[in-house]
C-alpha cells in the first residue's frame, strides 16, 4: 500500500528583492510504501526540506500534486506529523503537556490523556522526563518528545527534518542506534531529511538522493544489510563512498 | 543581609546629605528657602497626623490618583491587547496600526489636554481619556509586533495537531507573545501613571496627587510638593521594579528565556 | 576725572538693567496696563520691562522665582507669598480693589439666587485667588460651607464649563463674569461684597530690588499715581486701552471696571481689609503663619 506520492511536484519562490523566481522542486515524483522508512539526502538549498514541507501540507506545489493513502494534501494534518529541526516542542510547556497537547480535541478524559502520552514518552524513552521542560533536555530527548507526540497524535507518517543536526557526532551515533531500535519496532512510515549518509544508510530501506537548482531526485540507493548488522558493514561503507562522490559531482 | 542594609542606609545617608547641601546652596544664590529633609519629614509626619492638603488628607490624594490611573490603564490595557492581537494578524491593519500608535507616542502627556476637553469637557473622563491614551500605545505595539513575529510554522504545527481557536490562542499564542506583552503594559504602566500630573490638571475635582503638585505652586507649598512627587515615584518603582520586575523574571523564566 | 565719571554714569544709565514688572491683562490691573500703554514710565525716565500674566498666582510666581522686580496681585495671593516669603517679598502700595468685583454666575435657567442655593451643586473657582478667598469669606458669614462645592478651574474654562452644564455657578473676578453675562451664557445672582473687604489689588515688590533701585521706586508710584488719576478722569479712554489690550468688549470692559476702584496708596480700610483676609486663610489653615503687616510693607 501506498503511504505517500508526489506525483510530478513542482515549487518555486519569487524573490521579491532580487525580482526573479528560483525553482525549489520540479516535476518531482516520490512514492513511500506504507511501514518504509526512506531516507533523502543532498546538497545544501537542493529542495529537500521544500520537499518535505510540501509532503506535511505546509505549504501547496504550483503543480502536480502530492496524496496521502489517496487523500490529496491539501494542509497539515494530524495523520503527518513533521518534526521540524528544533524538534518544535513549546518552551512553557512540560515534556507531558507537549506530548498531550494534540490530544485536547479528543474525547479522552484528562486522565486518560495523561496515561496515553505517558506510553507514548515510554516509547521513545523519555517518560522520567515527563515533568521536566524542553530547556531541561539535551537535543536528541527533545526530538524523542517531539516523536512521542507523533506517537499519541497516532500520525500514519512522520517527516523529520534534520532532527539530529545539532547533536555531536557520538550523541549521534547513539541516538541512530536508538532511533534504528524505535523505528524498527514501530513500523512507521517516515521521510528523514539528514545531512548525515551515514545515518541515513543505518536507518533507511532506501536513500534517496537530491540534486539542486532546481532540486529533483537524481539517484535511489537501496542497502541490502538487514538494519540490525548495519553498523560497520561493508556494503554500507561502499554505498557511503559511493553516495559521497555523487554529491561531490553535484556541488 | 547585614552588609547590603549598611549600604543601602549609607546611600540614604548620602542622598539626604545631598539634598541638605543643594538646598543651601539654593538658599545663598536664590535667596529662597528650600524645602529640607527636616521640614519634609516633619510634614509627612504631620500629614500622617492627619493634616490635610487642599481640604483632603493625603491618604485621599494618593487613592483617588491610583484609582484614576487603575482604571484608566486597565480601558488602555484592554484596547491595547484586544486591537494589537486584531492587528497582529492582518498585515495591513498592522502596517496602518503601527503607524497610527507611533504618532500616538510622540504626544506629550499634556498635548492631549485640549483633545480630552473638547471630547469630555471637564472631569473625570478627560482625565481618564489622557492617560489611557498615553498608555495604550506601548501596549498595543508590543501586543501586535509580537504577534506578527511568531513564526508561521507555529501555526502549521498547531493546525498539523488539530489545536481549536481558543487552545492555540491561550496555549500558543499568548505565552510565545508574553514577554513581549509585559514589556508593553510595564512601559504602558508608567507612562500612564507619568501623565496622571497633567491629567489632574483637567479633572476639576481638586484630589489627586498630581492636583496637589500643580496647586502646590500656587500656594507655594513646595513641601506638599516634593511629598506628593515621592509618593508617585514610590509607586513607579513598586510597579515597575517589584511587580513587573518578578513577574517578568517568573515569565522569562517560564517560557524558556530565563 | 571726570572722564571715568562720564564712563561710570555711561554704564549705570546706558546698561542699568530695567525694572521687570509683572502684571495681569485683566481689568484689575488696569492702573497698570494704561500706565505701560500711555508710556507713563519712560515719561517719567523709568525703563520697564513689562511682562504680562493671566492671573495673581502666577505674578506671584513671577515675583519670587522669575526675574521680576514688582507684580501685581490680588490679596490672597499677596498673603500666601509674604506669609512664606516676608520680608524678601514685600508688599509696596495698595492699587486700589472693589467689593463687588468678584461676581457670582449662574445658568440662565438658573433658580439659584444665593450662595446657599448652591449647596450641593458644582462651583467653579480658580482657588488660590482673591476670589477663592472672598468665597469662603461671604459662605463664612452666610453661615454655609461650600468646600466640597467648590471645582477648581481657569478662568478661561469656566464659560465652556457653564455652558456645557458641567458646573451650576461660576465665581471669579472682573472681567470674567461681565464676560459671561455679555456673551448670554449666564446671569450674575449677586457679588462677594458684605463681607468686610475691599478685595484690594497690590503691588509687590522684592526686598533686593527695593532696595537696590530706590529712585527708580519713587518713579514708579509717580507712574502709577499718573495713570490712577487719567482712569478716574478719563474712564471711556481708559475703558479703551484696557479693552485693547485684554481683547474684551469694550462694553463688557467698562462693566467690570465699574466694579472697581483705583487708588494708589495705604489706608485703613485696606489694611482691614488684608489682616481679615490673613485671619481668615490662617484659620483655614491655607497659610501658615500670619503675616506682620508693618514689617511685611516696604517703607
Amino acid at each position: 500500500m501506498v503511504e505517500l506520492e508526489a506525483k510530478s511536484i513542482s515549487k518555486a519562490y519569487f524573490l521579491a528583492h532580487e525580482n526573479r523566481c528560483i525553482v525549489a522542486v520540479q516535476k518531482l515524483d516520490f512514492t513511500l510504501h506504507v511501514g518504509e522508512f526512506v531516507s533523502i539526502v543532498g546538497p545544501s538549498g537542493c529542495g529537500k526540506s521544500t520537499l518535505l514541507r510540501l509532503f506535511a501540507g505546509f505549504e501547496t506545489p504550483n503543480s502536480g500534486g502530492v496524496f496521502h493513502r489517496g487523500d490529496a494534501v491539501l494542509s497539515p494534518h494530524h495523520s503527518r506529523s513533521f518534526i521540524p529541526q528544533d524538534s518544535g516542542l513549546f518552551a512553557w510547556l512540560s515534556i507531558e503537556e507537549n506530548v498531550m497537547l494534540p490530544l485536547h480535541c479528543s474525547t479522552l478524559s484528562y486522565d486518560q490523556k495523561r496515561e496515553k502520552a505517558l506510553l507514548c514518552m515510554e516509547k521513545t524513552g523519555i517518560a522520567s522526563f515527563a515533568k521536566a521542560y524542553p530547556r531541561e533536555l539535551s537535543g536528541g530527548m527533545k526530538q524523542r518528545a517531539a516523536l512521542s507526540r507523533a506517537l499519541a497524535m497516532e500520525s500514519q507518517l512522520i517527516l523529520m527534518d534534520e532532527p539530529f543536526s545539532a547533536l555531536d557526532e557520538v550523541s549521534r551515533e547513539v541516538i541512530d542506534e536508538a532511533m534504528q531500535h524505535f523505528f524498527s519496532e514501530n513500523r512507521m512510515s517516515v521521510v528523514l531529511v539528514t545531512h548525515s549518509i551515514r545515518e541515513a544508510l543505518l536507518l533507511s530501506d532506501r536513500v534517496v538522493i537530491m540534486q539542486g537548482l532546481p532540486g529533483r531526485i537524481s539517484d535511489v540507493i537501496v542497502p541490502k544489510t538487514p538494519k540490525e548488522k548495519r553498523h560497520k558493514s561493508a556494503e554500507i561503507e561502499t554505498l557511503y563512498e559511493q553516495i559521497v562522490e555523487r554529491l561531490k559531482s553535484h556541488v | 543581609m547585614l552588609k547590603s542594609t549598611a549600604w543601602a542606609l549609607g546611600g540614604f545617608g548620602a542622598f539626604l546629605l545631598c539634598w541638605w547641601l543643594f538646598g543651601l546652596s539654593v538658599e545663598a544664590v536664590r535667596h529662597i528657602p528650600f524645602p529640607m529633609p527636616k521640614d519634609i519629614l516633619m510634614r509627612v509626619y504631620l500629614l500622617f497626623q492627619g493634616e490635610s492638603i487642599y481640604d483632603t488628607s493625603l491618604f485621599s490624594h494618593f487613592m483617588m490618583s491610583l484609582k484614576r490611573w487603575m482604571i484608566a490603564y486597565c480601558i488602555a490595557t484592554f484596547c491595547g491587547i484586544v486591537l494589537g492581537v486584531l492587528c497582529g494578524f492582518f498585515e495591513k491593519a498592522y502596517k496602518v496600526g503601527l503607524h497610527v500608535s507611533t504618532v500616538l507616542q510622540m504626544m506629550p502627556g499634556l498635548a492631549w489636554i485640549p483633545f480630552a476637553m473638547i471630547l469630555f469637557g471637564i472631569g473625570e473622563r478627560a482625565t481618564l481619556f489622557m492617560i489611557a491614551m498615553s498608555a495604550f500605545p506601548p501596549i498595543f505595539i508590543h501586543t501586535a509586533s509580537a504577534l506578527r513575529s511568531i513564526s508561521p510554522q507555529t501555526f502549521l504545527m498547531a493546525k498539523m495537531m488539530n489545536l481549536s481557536s481558543s487552545r492555540l490562542f491561550f496555549t500558543i499564542i499568548m505565552p510565545s507573545i508574553a514577554l513581549s506583552l509585559l514589556t508593553g503594559l510595564r512601559l504602558g504602566l508608567a507612562i500612564g501613571w507619568r501623565v496622571l500630573i497633567a491629567a489632574e490638571m483637567v479633572v476639576g475635582s481638586s484630589v489627586g496627587l498630581g492636583y496637589t503638585i500643580i496647586q502646590s505652586r500656587w500656594s507655594l507649598d513646595f513641601e506638599v510638593a516634593f511629598i506628593s512627587i515621592g509618593l508617585i515615584c514610590l509607586v513607579g518603582i513598586v510597579a515597575e521594579k517589584w511587580i513587573f520586575g518578578v513577574l517578568e523574571q517568573k515569565v522569562a523564566k517560564r517560557v524558556g528565556n530565563g | 576725572m571726570r572722564w571715568i565719571l562720564g564712563i561710570y554714569l555711561i554704564v549705570s544709565f546706558g546698561f542699568a538693567k530695567p525694572l521687570v514688572i509683572a502684571f495681569q491683562d485683566r481689568v484689575v490691573d488696569a492702573i497698570v496696563i494704561v500706565a505701560v500703554e500711555k508710556k507713563f514710565f519712560e515719561e517719567e525716565g523709568v525703563e520697564i520691562a513689562p511682562k504680562r500674566f493671566t492671573s495673581g498666582p502666577a505674578t506671584s510666581e513671577a515675583l519670587i522665582f522669575g526675574d521680576a522686580d514688582i507684580a501685581t496681585m490680588g490679596d490672597t495671593a499677596a498673603l500666601i507669598a509674604v506669609s512664606k516669603y516676608c520680608p524678601n517679598v514685600l508688599m509696596l502700595t495698595s492699587l486700589g480693589g472693589g467689593e463687588k468685583r468678584h461676581g457670582v454666575v449662574v445658568a440662565n435657567d438658573s433658580n439659584a439666587s444665593s450662595l446657599s442655593s448652591l449647596i450641593g451643586k458644582k462651583i467653579a473657582v480658580k482657588k488660590g485667588t482673591s476670589t477663592h478667598g472672598g468665597v469662603m469669606l461671604k459662605a463664612k458669614v452666610e453661615g454655609i460651607n461650600l468646600d466640597k462645592e467648590m471645582i477648581d478651574l481657569e478662568p478661561s474654562l469656566m464659560a465652556s464649563a457653564l455652558m456645557a452644564k458641567e458646573v451650576d455657578a461660576v465665581i471669579a473676578s472682573e472681567p470674567t463674569p461681565s464676560v459671561l453675562i455679555e456673551k448670554g451664557i449666564g446671569k450674575r445672582i449677586m457679588t462677594l461684597d458684605g463681607v468686610g473687604n475691599t478685595y484690594p489689588l497690590l503691588l509687590m515688590v522684592k526686598e533686593a530690588s527695593f532696595k537696590g533701585n530706590v529712585s527708580q521706586m519713587k518713579g514708579v508710584f509717580k507712574v502709577l499715581e499718573k495713570s490712577a488719576q487719567f482712569i478716574n478722569e478719563h474712564p471711556e479712554q481708559s475703558a479703551q486701552i484696557v479693552s485693547n489690550v485684554s481683547k474684551l468688549s469694550i462694553a463688557a470692559t467698562k462693566e467690570a471696571m465699574s466694579y472697581h476702584f483705583y487708588k494708589i496708596g495705604w489706608d485703613d480700610e485696606t489694611k482691614e481689609s488684608l489682616s481679615k483676609m490673613a485671619g481668615f486663610l490662617y484659620d483655614n489653615q491655607k497659610i501658615k503663619a500670619l503675616p506682620d503687616m508693618e514689617k511685611c510693607i516696604a517703607h
